[in-house]
């Protein structure tokens, strides 16, 4: 099999993973998972905290 | 043909028939006395004719067609000049017209004397690389000859046996393989108009018993100088041979061999292929018969390459050339390109195909051995002009009075060594050379064109993503945050997602202006009781600082929340940051990602990029050789 034809094997590959992506909808957002929060949060939004509250933000700049 | 003139020789009286009407000089068969006719009264001009052993298959008698006209060979003029000799034989036709079939060194040529050519230049006139348009057809002068006869024999139209030295001035064309010849014998120029023919398509009959070149056509020798061995392997074509023993330069026409020129190389050069050795190549037969060696120097450096001659009888002549390990086949071209300017540098085409130029350099001659079909000695000098376009090269050797074109091609050795049945493996090639074809140049070519569908590819799916995607909006609202407020913490409405897991963007809209805020969002299932936690800074800053405006940042964020699987959901949001903020949210379902599509294009541009890269790299190694290499930087 010449270059190019592994080439174009491996860019359809990329392709079809691609269309996998968007198909399953991944995303490149880091994330955290908590589970069974108490269905009433929204009755009381000041009861839920998220784990790792705090800002991730750098302060060292401006 | 007892309508042929016949008359008796004045000389010894035998019979002279002429095979044409209009001969206006024949040759005694039987006393060789040259005759001039006067209708049928002869004149012995007093002269013997000589000519020289024929070298051509072609002799008096021998009939052909040319473009389908029947002629017959009724004479010959042979010319010798300085450096080799030629055939002209007189061709009568049947409507009684007569041409000339030109046999140099197994190249055949048919002209016309062209009456009706006008005002023609003078011997001292042309130059080489003039140009000139007879019967609508452009001319180069390519080379200027100054021969005399060397006897003749047969019919001629013209008196031809007290001609001295001549000059003659070839010329070719840039197409087709035609040429002309400005022949000054007489007071007038003659113009000749011609091609250049391929033997075989002559279809000639009668031609001389051509004893054949190999093994009994071999001449053994004893070199005059040394006493060593000569064996001359095509005695019909070869005028020097040299010395395989002493590196003497002999006249093979001469009966004994005669020492031409003496030399000692510094070095004896074995050549690659052995001389004599027979191959089959591009389905003839080749037989190698000379070898030489020739050096240029370039800034100090010399630099040398070797040249094997070859030889086949219908085919004439052709080269293999060395430098390095890198081998091409040349040939001896008919036609001239044209040379012309592009780009600031010079390049010639020929038959529509661009050569850039090279590298121009003199050329000397520092080894020969074999055989020649012309003189060569050693420190001949010529100037060489190269041009590339690879594989090809067409190259230009100069010297005082010709020009000569061949085109190369740039050859595996190792198809030459099975060719040539020769032992072991060619070296291997070290660098890059001028013609050599680019390995990455091609697989570059493929890689690009196979980008070019998988891009074609990419931007349909995403046209097809972005119009069937439904991108479906399941939340909207506006919210403001005051730092240390009680309520900055809000929770949207509940909202639905259904269909398969897929992306949910959240599109985040504020008023920050210099300064910075901070969304800490937890996406709740209200099903299944499951968060999902992120958070995203929107930061924006601008300002003016020495009199140009700038920013940093953006007062928007959109955020992809991978595979959220169908279900209630509510978003909450708990902003933390030093001022006050107004912010709208917009949550939408399955939004197509773009900086997927754009990371897949990137990952497979890669490879393509990579092969132009070798192929770039190649390229600057092949024109650090040349004229044209960039300068080095000193410091």
């Amino acid at each position: 099999m010449s270059g190019s034809i592994k080439y174009l094997v491996f860019g359809l590959a990329v392709l079809a993973l691609l269309g996998l992506s968007e198909y399953r909808g991944w995303s490149m957002l880091r994330t955290n998972e908590v589970r069974q929060v108490g269905p009433t949060v929204r009755d009381n939004p000041g009861a839920y905290r998220p784990h790792y509250y705090g800002s991730g933000r750098y302060v060292g700049g401006k | 043909m007892s309508s042929r003139p016949v008359a008796n020789c004045p000389s010894c009286g035998g019979p002279v028939e002429f095979r044409w009407a209009g001969a206006v000089q024949t040759v005694c068969t039987y006393c060789s006395s040259i005759l001039v006719r006067h209708d049928v009264d002869l004149e012995a001009v007093g002269k013997k004719s000589s000519p020289p052993p024929t070298v051509s298959p072609i002799r008096i008698g021998t009939e052909g067609r040319y473009r389908d006209r029947p002629f017959e060979v009724v004479g010959r003029i042979a010319y010798e000049y300085e450096r080799g000799g030629w055939n002209e034989w007189h061709l009568v036709f049947g409507d009684g017209t007569s041409g000339w079939l030109s046999d140099a060194q197994a190249e055949y040529a048919v002209s016309f004397l062209a009456g009706d050519a006008g005002l023609l230049p003078r011997a001292n006139e042309v130059k080489r690389g003039q140009r000139y348009r007879w019967g609508g057809t452009e001319y180069e002068a390519t080379t200027l000859t100054r021969a005399h006869y060397k006897g003749v024999e047969g019919e001629l139209p013209f008196e031809y046996w007290d001609k001295d030295e001549i000059p003659f001035v070839d010329f070719k064309t840039e197409g087709e393989a035609r040429f002309a010849t400005l022949d000054f014998s007489e007071p007038e120029p003659l113009l000749f108009l011609g091609e250049y023919v391929d033997f075989a398509a002559l279809r000639l009959t009668g031609l001389r018993e051509v004893e054949p070149t190999r093994v009994s056509g071999t001449r053994a020798l004893n070199c005059p100088n040394c006493g060593g061995g000569v064996t001359i392997r095509n005695p019909e074509h070869t005028l020097n041979v040299v010395c395989d023993s002493c590196g003497s330069i002999l006249d093979a026409k001469h009966p004994g061999l005669q020492v031409l020129q003496k030399f000692r190389a510094a070095q004896k050069v074995q050549p690659l292929i052995p001389l004599g050795a027979t191959g089959k190549w591009k389905g003839e037969e080749y037989q190698v018969l000379g070898f030489q060696q020739r050096t240029i120097t370039v800034e100090g450096i010399a630099y040398s390459w070797r040249e094997y001659l070859l030889f086949n009888p219908q085919h004439g002549f052709r080269y293999f050339t060395e430098y390095d390990g890198h081998w091409n086949d040349v040939i001896p071209l008919k036609t001239v390109p044209r040379e012309v300017i592009q780009g600031g540098r010079p390049v010639a085409i020929l038959h529509g195909e661009t050569f850039k130029h090279f590298q121009k350099a003199k050329a000397r001659t520092t080894y020969v051995l074999g055989e020649f079909p012309w003189e060569v000695r050693f420190g001949d000098e010529a100037v060489t002009s190269d041009f590339i376009a690879p594989p090809r090269m067409l190259s230009a050797e100069t010297t005082e009075g010709e020009t000569t074109w061949s085109l190369g091609e740039y050859t595996p050795g190792q198809r030459i060594w099975e060719a040539f049945k020769l032992p072991g493996k060619p070296r291997a090639p070290k660098g890059v050379y001028a013609n050599q074809p680019s390995p990455h140049a091609p697989r570059a070519r493929a890689y690009w064109r196979a980008f070019g569908v998988l891009a074609a590819l990419f931007v349909a799916m995403f046209i097809v993503r972005i119009v069937l995607a439904p991108a479906r909006e399941v939340f909207s609202g506006g919210y403001q945050y005051f730092p240390g407020a009680e309520g900055g913490v809000v929770t949207t409405d509940p909202f639905t997602l259904t269909g398969r897991p897929a992306v949910l963007e959240v599109a985040v809209r504020t008023d920050v202006s210099n300064d910075w805020v901070y969304f800490n969002y937890a996406l709740i299932n209200l099903d299944t009781g499951q968060a999902t936690e992120f958070g995203r800074e929107v930061s924006y800053y601008h300002g003016v600082e020495d009199g140009e405006s700038w920013s940093e940042g953006s007062m928007e964020d959109e955020a992809r929340v991978p595979s959220v699987p169908p279900g209630r959901y509510v978003l909450r949001i708990e902003p933390d940051g030093p001022a006050p903020v107004r912010y709208s949210l917009r949550i939408r379902r399955d939004v197509p990602n773009g900086f997927f599509f754009l990371m897949a294009l990137l990952v497979i541009v890669v490879p393509p990029v990579f092969a132009s890269l070798g192929a770039g790299s190649f390229e600057t190694q092949r024109w650090a050789e040349s004229d044209y290499a960039p300068e080095e930087d000193d410091d």
